[in-house]
């Protein structure tokens, strides 16, 4: 009732700038801002050998550069989960999924956990492949034991094997757990989310995943707001989505895969952001999705930078921050709107 | 979410006129004050988390009689019943069940002499429809008060009477939307009230369903004194069926007493925003409205250019009443 | 004008409808059957339940006879058996239970309140509330037993008044807002959980861990007699309380108009609800699913028809038989039951899925 749907073009402007200069502000901060704040002469004389100048070896370059990192992998965690939540809820009609909700992250984090207890994990770059693939395996399963029902995938089939799914692999993942201290020890930094002491690059073994999850989701605005319309008026327009929405479902996984292969789980950010979105945008899925991809990467950098400065000199992960603060956000947006 | 007042011709259906012939109580100017009064409205103002809705209502309920609330979607009808049915406590005023302050009442007491039919009642998974139907008789259990033959008796009659006891043994989810909707009356009747309040009973059903629907109303009224009070979107069918019309605009009452009285081309208008030709059928009281929209099309036809004359007739006629 | 009807308008007979007397059989006939099958599906629900807590007490990978552990009962001194009876066998089928009853109880009670087959205790995160009261308990302030306990009872009524409170509730608003302000409540607390793991020294955590998943090791007696007692006060008030329930499904608008306020029918049964999940969690940890899946299941088996009583057994059985698979299933592991309810609990909810016919889902 009190979203923005009409709001003219202007406002619409107006509001992705502002959020172009949000996160660039933030982005500015996750560079400056930590241990050791850096002023902002020295964060650009950081910058310098990044950007093809000529580095003088000082310290204050190393922790720009490592911060550097955190911020380029916030950004492409914070669009990827954001368009996954965004497509998720679109493709179920379902305004509580998010990107865990075909149990991608469940699968990713079996993954590692098996990975550890056979003792074939080679550290952060391993830990990508194994939360990668297990996260895709756990959609296909998923995608594969909801399509056996009568009437083919429905979204409310999907959900649920996902949640199934979900369950079912977070008690094989206690059962380790608890039997295998080794295990629970390394477990339990994964589980929470972070970007913290990831370098760059593995973002490329990543990227090929996250590009095509990019790609599709990025195109997927008509095929989510015909999905939005139910099966019945869908047909009746002669719109034909089913193969489109498989191929959305993909895209949405194959970006939640990469969220979490970069830095785990990280709660929230998915589910509220098109929420938030939508009361600026309306229901339109084109623009909630360009919207997404801006107010993700914001969300997660402010609540990363956030995160460094509550206890210092000690640093909460980001997925802890974006569970504290997005649980008052999506209360306060269940109060407010009507939703259904 | 909807606009309180739609310039649509949605509301007033094009030119249906009530079904013909029957007695018709509703013929001459209902006397209300014959019957006394059921359930008296006083200064009523009603509203959710402090925003006003209804304001000042003054409404009274003849007993025994037929009372239909019309108005525009928005206009707060169903609120005015939330209020006579005590979900919603007054800001200001009172509500008098027989001259008793219905907010004193004990909640069952009130249970017990007033029945109310929400406009979206919920079917909870899996319920028969005898399991649903005799859950209205709750008010009448207590704690040692169990279950008796004598409820198994009121619910058969309300099945009986409503004609679904064929369907006793189905599932309500699985049932057509009349069928869905004669259940849910069934529940009503089954609390055994003096005065039953329905929200939209008609709406969803198609023409022949409403009539039978509308015909029970009546059934009841005439032949066991129960008060009735309705919202109805038909014009023409709130006209035929009640003897009592209220007409609510922006949570006000625009105009209220026998159909003939009320329903006037200047009300419509006042209350839909739609103008429309009026026509009482002489001599058994059958009303036809006929939206005018903004297509001058069915005025221009043959037939419809010698009506305004009868339209105004009408309307002088309705209005001496 | 809508057309919606496709049945013949004239089902009922022509004549005056002048109250007719109608079958009062029918009704009542209609009603019979179904109350039938409650009490043939209850008589063998029950009669699973005895199946199971016998074997969970006697078999194992150490037999007990029945005279044996007869005996044992009353008092005889049997060296090996009596230890492992009395220390392990016995009060494990006691709390598993208890804690069936409870959770499969206020789980039923739950989706009845929020008319929504999926809600449950977990799902809204009081089970959660408990959870995270108790693992900060356990770690952080370095407590156990009876504080755990209090700590368990306090997080999940906090989490409950919290949804009640915040999504509006208490004041009638839609349970949909309800479902939400329980997830994001859960999502929340279970991050706050993760990050007390993340601090702790892996000694505690893995205590903690242990706890989390949902364990009946090593339960106390004096913690069986707790839970038994709140188990014997809250389900009959619960059953009280539930036919009232009954009438809120209908919609809030009609329960008033049939005398019952939603408002504070809702209350009591959340209250309950909570007694009942945090007594249970606060001994034997959030053990997954069961509260979540015993009321369709019971559903199912009475064709349709919610019921609390059967929903609280199926709730014992599932967590008599799952305690058995998980201290016998892999020899040499002692597994927390959590671990058995959960990875059985998938499976059971693939088969509600298959099973539930597609014109359910719920449009608001
Ligand atoms: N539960 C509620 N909370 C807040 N506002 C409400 C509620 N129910 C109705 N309203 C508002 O009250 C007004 C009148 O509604 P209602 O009585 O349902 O209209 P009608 O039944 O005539 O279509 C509308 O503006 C509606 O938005
Ligand atoms: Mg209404």
């Amino acid at each position: 009732m009190t979203t923005l749907t009409g709001t003219p073009p202007r406002v619409r402007w107006t509001a992705g700038l502002i959020g172009l200069a949000v996160l660039a502000v933030c982005a500015g901060l996750s560079v400056a801002v930590g241990a050791r704040t850096l002023p902002p002469a020295d964060v650009l004389q950081g910058l310098a050998p990044l950007l093809g100048g000529d580095g003088t070896g000082s310290p204050t370059e190393s922790i720009v550069r490592a911060r550097a990192d955190r911020t380029v992998i916030g950004v492409l965690v914070g669009v990827a989960v954001a368009l996954s939540g965004a497509a998720m809820q679109g493709l179920t009609r379902n305004p509580l999924a998010d990107p865990g909700l075909l149990g991608v992250n469940a699968g990713a984090a079996l993954a590692i956990v098996l990975g550890i207890q056979a003792g074939i994990l080679g550290g952060a770059s391993g830990y990508v492949w194994f939360a990668m693939l297990g996260g895709v395996l756990a959609a296909a399963v998923v995608y594969g034991v909801a399509s056996l029902g009568p009437a083919g995938p429905q979204p409310l089939t999907m959900t649920l094997t996902g949640a199934a799914l979900t369950a079912g692999v977070t008690s094989v993942v206690a059962g380790v757990l608890v039997t295998n201290d080794g295990a629970l020890e390394v477990f339990r930094f994964w589980q929470v989310g972070s970007i913290a002491g990831r370098s760059v690059e593995l973002v490329t073994g990543v990227a090929p995943v996250l590009l095509a999850g990019l790609l599709i989701v990025a195109l997927s605005g008509p095929v989510l707001n015909a999905t939005a319309l139910g099966e019945d008026l869908e047909r009746a327009l002669g719109q034909r989505t089913l193969l489109a929405r498989g191929v959305v479902a993909l895209g949405a996984v194959a970006l939640a895969a990469s969220a979490v292969a970069l830095a785990g789980p990280i709660a929230f950010v998915g589910l509220v952001v098109p929420h938030l979105v939508r009361l600026v945008t309306g229901p339109d899925y084109r623009r909630v999705l360009l919207g997404s991809a801006l107010v993700g990467p914001v969300l997660v950098l402010a609540t990363d930078v956030l995160g460094r400065v509550v206890s210092p000199p000690s640093e909460v992960q980001v997925g802890i921050m974006t569970a504290v603060l997005g649980a008052p956000a999506l209360i306060l947006l269940v109060r407010r709107t009507a939703m259904r | 979410m909807t606009a309180v007042q739609t310039p649509s011709t949605r509301h007033a259906p094009p030119a249906v006129s009530g079904p013909a012939g029957g007695m018709g109580p509703d013929a001459g100017p209902a006397a209300p004050a014959t019957g006394g009064t059921a359930l008296v409205a006083q200064g009523v103002s009603l509203g959710y988390q402090g925003r006003p809705v209804v304001e000042g209502l003054d409404l009274a309920v003849p007993r025994g009689q037929v009372t239909a609330v019309v108005g525009p979607n928005g206009c707060g009808k169903s609120t005015v019943l939330r209020g006579l049915a005590r979900l919603l406590r007054p800001t200001a005023g009172q509500v008098l069940l027989d001259g008793r302050d219905l907010h004193r009442m004990p909640t069952r007491q009130v249970a017990r002499e007033v029945g109310l039919l929400p406009q979206s009642p919920v079917v909870p998974d899996g319920i028969t429809v005898a399991e649903l139907v005799s859950r209205g008789r709750h008010p009448h259990r207590g704690l040692l008060r169990q279950w008796t033959r004598d409820d198994d008796r009121v619910v058969a009659e309300a099945l009986a009477v409503t004609g679904t006891e064929d369907l006793a043994g189905r599932e309500v989810d699985q049932l057509s939307g009349g069928q869905r909707q004669r259940v849910w009356i069934a529940m009503v009747l089954a609390q055994r009230t003096g005065l039953l309040l329905l929200d939209e009973p008609t709406s969803f059903l198609d023409i022949a369903h409403q009539v039978e629907v509308l015909d029970l109303v009546r059934d009841l009224s005439t032949q066991q004194g129960t008060t009735v009070v309705m919202v109805l979107h038909d014009l023409a069918m709130a006209a035929r069926y009640a003897d009592h019309l209220v007409a609510v605009r922006e949570g006000r009452i625009a105009a209220q007493g026998a159909p003939r009285a009320v329903v006037t081309a200047e009300t419509v208008e006042q209350v839909f925003g739609v103008r429309c030709r009026v026509r009482w059928e002489e001599p058994d009281g059958d009303l036809t409205v006929v939206p005018v929209g903004r297509h001058r099309s069915t005025s221009a036809r043959p037939g419809a250019a010698a009506r305004p004359g009868a339209a105004a007739t009408a309307t002088t006629a309705g209005g001496a009443s | 004008m809508t057309t919606l009807g496709t049945t013949t308008a004239a089902t009922r007979p022509a004549g005056p409808a002048t109250a007719p007397p109608g079958d009062p059989g029918l009704p009542a006939r209609v009603r019979a059957r179904t109350r039938r099958r409650s009490g043939l599906v209850l008589t063998a629900l029950v009669t699973g339940w005895l199946a199971a807590f016998l074997v969970r007490v006697l078999l194992g990978d150490f037999t007990i006879t029945v005279p044996d552990a007869l005996r044992i009962v009353t008092g005889t001194e049997i060296p090996g058996a009596s230890f492992i009876l009395m220390e392990s066998k016995l009060p494990r089928a006691l709390a598993g239970t208890c804690a069936g009853l409870a959770l499969g109880a206020s789980g039923a009670t739950f989706q009845a309140m929020a008319r929504n087959p999926l809600a449950s205790p977990d799902v809204l995160g009081i089970t959660m509330g408990s959870s995270a009261a108790a693992v900060f308990t356990l770690v952080v302030l370095g407590g156990s037993g009876p504080a755990v306990t209090v700590a368990a009872l306090a997080g999940g009524a906090a989490v409950a008044a919290a949804i009640l409170l915040l999504s509006g509730a208490a004041a009638g608003a839609a349970p949909y807002r309800m479902i939400l302000t329980g997830v994001a409540l859960a999502a929340m607390l279970t991050s706050v959980v993760h990050w007390v793991l993340l601090t702790a020294d892996v000694y505690r955590a893995h205590e903690a861990m242990v706890w989390l998943t949902g364990s009946l090791t090593g339960v106390r007696w004096a913690e069986i007699g707790r839970m038994a007692l709140v188990v014997a006060v809250a389900l009959p008030l619960l059953a009280a309380v539930a036919s009232r329930l009954r009438l809120v499904e209908l919609g809030d608008d009609l329960a008033h108009g049939l005398g019952v306020p939603p408002r504070q029918v809702r209350a009591q049964a959340m209250g309950l609800v909570v007694v009942l999940t945090a007594t249970a969690t606060a001994v034997c940890g959030p053990i997954a699913f069961v509260a979540f899946l015993a009321g369709p299941i019971a559903r199912r088996l009475l064709g349709g028809h919610t019921s609390i009583p059967a929903a609280a057994v199926v709730g014992a059985v599932i967590v008599v038989v799952a305690d058995y698979l998980a201290a016998y299933a892999l020899p040499g592991t002692n597994l927390p039951v959590g671990v058995v309810t959960g990875l059985a609990g998938a499976p059971f909810l693939l088969w509600l899925l298959v099973s539930t016919r597609p014109s359910r889902q719920e449009a608001a």
